[in-house]
């Protein structure tokens, strides 16, 4: 379970984040949506432990993990698989390397049985074929999968995606979307996803967070989206480019 | 602090019409003059301290040894294939340098035998390590920079961190490693070159005939010079390695961000190389 | 990573390049010269921030020539009075000049190949062109002049500085009086001119060595770092060159 209580963050005299308090529960899909520079990433980072909040506590399985050093959160960072916005993966390597290095770092396994593994990754995002290519010869989105993968690869109890169907085609977006149901429902695992795409999630979303000027706008489940009369939520639901929302 | 103290601020400008004119200005001055240096110097203090700090984490990391070691053959590969050439090109040209210098002096004092003495000292001892270390910090330590920089500002560091992956084992304790050994193998095969270098100058430029060269060389006894400047070579190789992870991990904003990044690096690096020069020379001589 | 981009230039590429760029900014700058605002910008930036740097190296060479000189006289003879005219004399004629040098091509000249990469992969030099102005004199135009004119002028300062060094070590470590150490009788008016040289000749090429790495950068950040590294590199080993060339000339000569 993943807290945050009263965060506030900001960059230079930028407010992003102004009194954001939410829970993610466990083994649910969480969507947090909201317009573009609401700060949405800066606060996955905090769940990773990347940025840290100007004030406010950040509590993980009910530790405050808010003040950690870089050592002691090395060691609870694996129980996350957080894909970033934009994939990075590492560009000195090939797609199976990418995958198999937290195998071979954490799991002690050789180098062959790693790059084995790795091909099991790879197929769960539907990779296998271009393994050994480099991630600069495949294209955004094919990245983008195969940061997926490797973010798996630790057995996560938690996997944060950002944006992960921005830019992809919607074939591909419904396997994601797949990929999501059965992580929450087979696997048992939390997930948190931050989506601008509307149909994974009125698909898949077990409760959806709204955020707006910095706070928590709406929280629910997605019947409490469409019940909902808040001229923001509509237009932002709507998607038009008039209305009541500032950007 | 002094840049610090000098800024009194709004409440400093309420109390100038109290003040006898002069002083303002003097004050205004010293402000001017001062508040630069504080800020160097505190910067200077950020610099050196974030070093430091780098410096502790890699030896953390190295007792006991655990970290990457393909990545660090990985890296040792990359060092001297890149560097190679530019240190052979590079000594080649000193050891011929230096004799021709010596060569001046030689043709007022009649000193021939001075020669292969003078020329290997200098090179052996001060002139090779150094510039061999200052040719490899603009090869090496520049390109460690930029990449490190655009693994920085692409999130690659981050995600080495998510993935619960210490950044420094995976990333900077290769690079250390490899940097320090490859420079002493670099300054061996480039002390060698410059003697190659001077022999030829000393030949066909000076005119002094090269068995005096070889002569005055090997009886010059600069088996302790050539230590030393091997010495320099490991030493030279840690502080390159610091510097250019260093500036490579602080990168912000973009990809003129790298090149004010590298740009740094090597000034910050030859700044060390010339410190530690001294450094090694005094407590070794 | 950049297996591809970070290769050494073929060797006629890299000399014919720099050369027709230094054609084209002689030639710019015959055509108009740079306004005095920008010139003083850049030889603020050339100049007056170098200064520390190289303070602080010249002061180290100086610091470590002199003891070094200094312990090997004593192995060989008690005398230590030739020590500092001969120190003198290898400050102005080579390591003055050469080691000012390099640290120019350091930090002026990985300088301006990030500036001109950063434009150059961010596209505003092609945007320059598109607007009629020629980024070769606009851009590279001051900052040739200042390398032009400061060169020779950090040579004498990186030579003071380092001669400065040079006799505190003397004098207060070997003891050596004042008069001794500073003894300019190896010093002749050749010297001079040979140091002043090579000054020049480095504030010629770095500049344009460095301007020309920092057009070719291609393809974001890697680009720039590309480009940052080759003008030091180039740049440091064209001033090794053209030492040796002056110097050997300057041997042949009988100077
Ligand atoms: N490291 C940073 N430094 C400065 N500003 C940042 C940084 N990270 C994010 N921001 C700013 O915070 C705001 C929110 O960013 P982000 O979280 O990426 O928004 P989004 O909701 O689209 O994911 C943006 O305006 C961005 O400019
Ligand atoms: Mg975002």
């Amino acid at each position: 379970m993943i807290a945050f209580q009263g965060i506030h963050k900001s960059f230079g005299d930028k407010v992003v984040l102004s009194g954001i308090d939410l829970q993610i529960r466990d083994r649910e899909i969480t969507f947090i949506i909201g317009a573009s520079g609401t700060g949405k990433s800066v606060l996955m980072k905090m769940a990773a432990g990347l940025l840290t909040p100007d004030s406010g506590r950040v509590i993980v399985d009910g530790e405050d993990v808010t003040d950690f050093g870089e050592d002691r959160w090395q060691r609870i960072r694996t129980r996350y698989a957080l894909v970033f916005q934009h994939p990075n993966l590492f560009d000195s390597m090939t797609l199976r390397e990418n995958v198999a290095l937290p195998l071979r770092k954490h799991r002690g396994i050789s180098r062959k049985a790693a790059f084995f593994a790795a091909i099991e990754f790879l197929a769960m995002v539907g990779m296998e074929d271009k393994a050994d290519l480099m991630p600069d010869e495949v294209g955004p989105s094919q990245r983008k999968r195969v940061s997926i993968a490797r973010a798996l690869t630790l057995d996560p109890t938690c996997a944060i995606l950002d944006e992960p169907t921005t830019g992809l085609d919607v074939v591909a977006s419904r396997t994601i979307d797949d990929l999501i149901s059965r992580l929450a429902r087979e696997l048992g695992k939390t997930v948190v996803v931050v989506s601008h795409d509307l149909r994974s999630i009125f698909g898949v979303a077990d409760r959806i967070i709204f955020l707006y000027k910095g706070r928590v706008h709406l929280d629910g489940p997605s019947q409490a989206f469409h019940a909902s009369r808040d001229p923001v939520v509509r237009q932002f639901i709507g998607g038009e480019p008039d209305g009541p929302m500032e950007t | 602090m002094p840049g610090r103290s000098l800024d009194t601020g709004p409440a400093g400008a309420a109390a100038a019409s109290r003040r006898p004119r002069f002083l303002d200005a003097v004050s205004a001055a010293l402000a001017i003059a001062v508040r630069p240096v504080g800020k160097g110097f505190l910067d200077a203090c950020t610099i050196v301290g974030g070093m430091t700090l780098l410096q502790v984490r890699i030896f953390r990391a190295m007792i006991p040894p655990s970290f990457d070691y393909d990545e660090t053959l990985r890296q040792f590969e990359k060092v001297g294939v890149r560097s190679l050439a530019v240190v052979i090109m590079t000594s080649l040209f000193v050891g011929a340098l230096m004799l021709v210098q010596t060569g001046n002096f030689v043709r007022d004092t009649g000193a021939t035998s001075m020669v292969g003495w003078a020329t290997g000292l200098t090179v052996l001892a001060e002139v090779g390590p150094v510039l061999i270390g200052l040719m490899f910090s603009g090869r090496v330590g520049a390109n460690n920079t930029a990449e490190l920089g655009t693994m920085t500002i692409t999130e690659q560091v981050d995600a080495l961190r998510v993935l619960g992956i210490d950044p420094v084992r995976h990333l900077v304790v290769p690079r250390f490693v490899a940097m320090c050994v490859m420079l002493v193998l670099l300054t061996c095969i480039g002390d060698l070159f410059a003697i190659t270098g001077a022999a030829i100058a000393c030949q066909l430029i000076v005119g002094i005939d090269v068995r005096v060269f070889w002569q005055g060389l090997l009886e010059g006894h600069l088996v302790g010079e050539f230590v030393m400047g091997l010495v320099k070579g490991f030493f030279f190789g840690g502080a390159i390695s610091i510097v250019s992870c260093y500036w490579g991990l602080r990168v912000e904003g973009g990809a003129e961000g790298v090149g004010r990044a590298v740009n740094n690096s090597v000034v910050t690096s030859a700044i060390a190389i010339f410190v530690v020069n001294f450094l090694v020379t005094m407590l070794w001589v | 990573m950049s297996r591809t981009a970070f290769r050494i230039p073929a060797p006629p590429e890299v000399v014919v390049a720099p050369a027709r760029l230094l054609g084209q900014v002689v030639r710019a700058l015959g055509h108009r010269f740079p306004p005095s605002d920008r010139l003083f910008t850049q030889m603020h930036n050339v100049g007056n921030n170098s200064a520390v740097f190289i303070s602080v190296t010249l002061g180290f060479l100086g610091l470590i020539l002199v003891y070094q000189g200094c312990v090997q006289t004593l192995k060989v003879l008690p005398d230590l009075s030739g020590v500092g005219a001969a120190f003198i004399f290898a400050m102005v004629r080579t390591f003055g000049p050469t080691i000012t040098g390099m640290m120019i091509a350091t930090r002026v000249g990985a300088g301006i190949a990030a500036e001109i990469g950063s434009m150059t992969v961010t596209d505003q030099i092609e945007a320059m062109k598109v607007a009629n102005s020629d980024p070769v004199s606009y851009i590279l135009g001051p900052r040739f002049v200042s390398c032009v004119v400061m060169t020779p002028i950090l040579w004498v300062f990186g030579t003071l500085v380092g001669v400065l060094f040079g006799y505190l070590m003397g004098h207060w470590r070997f003891g050596i009086a004042t008069q001794t150490f500073l003894d300019l009788g190896l010093v002749s008016y050749h010297d001079v001119v040979i140091g002043f040289l090579k000054a020049l000749s480095y504030g010629i090429v770095i500049p344009v060595l460095a301007a020309d790495a920092g057009f070719k950068a291609r393809g974001g950040s890697e680009g720039v770092g590309w480009a940052t590294t080759t003008a030091v590199v180039n740049a440091s080993f064209a001033v090794i060159v053209l030492d040796f060339v002056i110097s050997t000339l300057s041997f042949l000569l009988g100077y």
